[in-house]
């Protein structure tokens, strides 16, 4: 066969090759994903918290959906029960049962049966009289699939049961229409720090209007020369209606993923200068109620002083006088102690 | 030197070799075109379209952050500035992330203790994971239905209170004595509370016959993406405890931030 021939065919075999290879690979990637289910209890509910408001009169509707990602089917057995915020302002708990005063509208279903892979919805409606303040209501609904107790079984056993909750903050619109109103609750910020330390305090916000309210507004630190030398911005959450919560700030420093676009956020607001001195003046600007500006709701002074070099000028001060002082009286003729 | 000529045959395959090369390499091609993804927002009531008049919104990034953000819109806030009768108005990326999906599974629904003997501890152990896109986070409560029953229903197996009695429902302490009987937990993994120092220290479930209160054993304020934890069950029963077998039931439930 000619060199040119078998050049060709040569670069023929390769190319086809490669295509051959490109091509499933191709097609493996083109598999859809064979999503993983587990044995055990995997539910997911959708939306997770849901905002709704409703005039007096009127009837709204609380659409839940379900999806079973086990390979069993599971019954669930919801059950409204009140949401509770912790005094503290962090986290969500639950109550024992709910206050809510139109529950019954709401004509939770005794179960819910859920076949492997498939998704339910329920549709909650939500009825309020006419004569209903402007008031915000926390509820939760909790879709418990109960472990199931076996007596017959041979050894002793416990048995798993899973529960999974979607929230409910209902506001009534009523007459007057109901206003959010934020307050600096709680500000743990030390009075005096080591030059050498950071700063590091925690805020915590109180809404005592009747209406959900955005946190918005700024810690901002300010040196003795008028420099505002640190600026926190809250992060954007909702304090419920007569609920505290502690404010957050953006966290900018903790590596993500590039692909992920959402900021996550520290209870902390943290100062970390190498070293600090003086007088330094915290301001705290909120909103009242996350639409209008921020208003100067707190303002402190926090002395930065080299405490710990202090301590350590001092405390070589005191063994040098110390020490000066046993020479001087060794030099005495009556001293206990020889020369 | 004489050309090669190649018989009929031979090109008539080779032309077909070239036209497979042709189709293949077209079809690998298209699997590299990005599909064009549209994000869909659906709330209970409807289809949120990113609806709001804004002054600067979007995705901004540095090469220290992503963000996304929307400034100066109107209507910001869960109700718009009062709200409306029967929908909600989610102005502002950041909610998107409160409507996406809460997921949360158990690797196992039933956990074999086997045959307790005095002075042995038997173990057993299952996973937990949890998912939510909301900012806020989540929290993961856990209790029991009673102690560990006999089938008889007449004697019960204690909950833990550790090696020196101090562990509770709510605080773990260090279990590792075998001749110390009871009925604990222990967690490891991911946004597990800080006192499971490690795998010896145990706590007992929080009682729902003795109408203690759920005791939290996962929690974030933050998003999660699959964190999970392994729940260790610990069992033991003393020299006096009656023979046969025991029961209970243990139930987590996940409760996502608001």
């Amino acid at each position: 066969m000619p060199k040119k021939t078998k050049l060709f065919t040569t670069i023929l075999s390769v190319y086809l090759a490669c295509g051959t290879l490109l091509s499933l690979f191709c097609l493996w990637g083109m598999t859809p994903a064979v999503q993983a289910q587990t044995a055990g209890f995997a539910i997911s509910v959708s939306p997770p918290v849901s905002y709704l408001a409703v005039k007096p009169g009127e009837t709204v509707v609380w659409r839940i959906k379900l999806k079973n990602e086990s390979l069993a089917p599971v019954t669930l057995t919801p059950q409204l029960l009140d949401l509770k915020i912790p005094d503290d302002g962090r986290g969500v708990a639950i109550g024992d049962a709910s206050t809510f005063p139109y529950q019954p509208s709401l004509k939770l279903p005794a179960t819910v049966v859920i076949e492997p892979g498939d998704t339910t919805q329920l549709s909650l409606e939500v009825t309020v009289p006419a004569t209903a303040p402007s008031q915000e209501y926390h509820q939760t609904v909790v879709f418990t699939a109960a472990p199931t107790l076996d007596s017959t079984q041979p050894a002793s056993q416990a048995e798993i049961g899973g529960a999974i909750a979607s929230n409910l903050i209902l506001s009534v619109i009523g007459n007057p229409p109901p206003q959010s109103q934020l307050q600096l609750q709680t500000a743990q910020v030390p009075k005096i720090m080591d030059s050498f330390r950071p700063l590091q305090f925690h805020l915590v916000a109180k809404n005592t209007g009747n209406q959900v309210g955005l946190a918005s507004g700024s810690a901002k630190l300010i040196n003795w020369r008028g420099t505002v030398t640190k600026t926190w911005e809250f992060f954007p959450d909702r304090v419920l209606a007569g609920s505290p919560r502690i404010l957050r700030t953006f966290d900018l420093n903790t590596p993500r993923d590039a692909s992920d676009s959402t900021l996550t956020a520290l209870d902390k607001f943290e100062y970390q200068p190498h070293f600090w001195i003086g007088p330094y003046r915290l301001e705290v600007w909120l909103s009242p109620n996350g639409l209008t500006p921020p208003e100067l709701v707190m303002q402190t002074v926090v002395w930065a002083l080299p405490l710990s070099t202090s301590v350590i000028i001092i405390t070589f001060g005191l063994i040098y006088a110390g020490y000066q002082r046993f020479l001087a009286l060794r030099r005495k003729p009556n001293f206990p102690i020889g020369k | 030197m004489t050309d090669y000529h190649w018989p009929q045959s031979h090109r008539r395959c080779l032309r077909w070799l070239i036209a497979c090369l042709v189709v293949l390499t077209i079809f690998s091609g298209s699997q590299f075109v990005p599909l064009a993804s549209a994000d869909e927002l659906r709330s209970n009531s409807f289809v949120i379209q990113f609806g709001n008049f804004n002054m600067t919104s979007g995705e901004k990034s540095s090469s220290s952050y992503n963000l996304t953000d929307t400034v100066g819109q109107t209507a910001n806030g869960p109700y718009g500035q009062y709200g409306s009768s029967d929908y909600f108005i989610g102005a502002g990326f950041q909610y998107i992330y409160q409507i996406d999906e809460f997921s949360f599974s158990l690797s196992r629904t039933a956990i074999d203790l086997g045959t307790l003997t005095p002075g042995v501890h038997n173990t057993a152990s299952h996973t937990m994971s949890i998912s939510t896109r909301g900012a806020g986070g989540y929290t993961v409560y856990a209790y029991e239905l009673h102690p560990l029953r006999h089938s008889g229903g007449s004697y019960t197996i204690p909950d833990t209170t550790c090696d020196a009695g101090t562990c509770s429902e709510s605080t773990a302490q260090v279990w590792s004595n075998q001749s110390v009987p009871g009925f604990g937990f222990n967690m490891a993994g991911q946004d597990i509370p800080a006192d499971f120092v490690n795998t010896t220290y145990f706590r007992q479930f929080a009682n729902q016959a003795g109408a203690e209160t759920m005791q939290v054993v996962m929690s974030a304020n933050t998003i999660a993406s699959n964190r999970s934890a392994t729940v260790n069950y610990k069992a033991g029963v003393s020299g006096s405890q009656a023979a046969g077998n025991y029961q209970t039931g243990i139930v987590f439930v996940a409760v996502p931030m608001y």
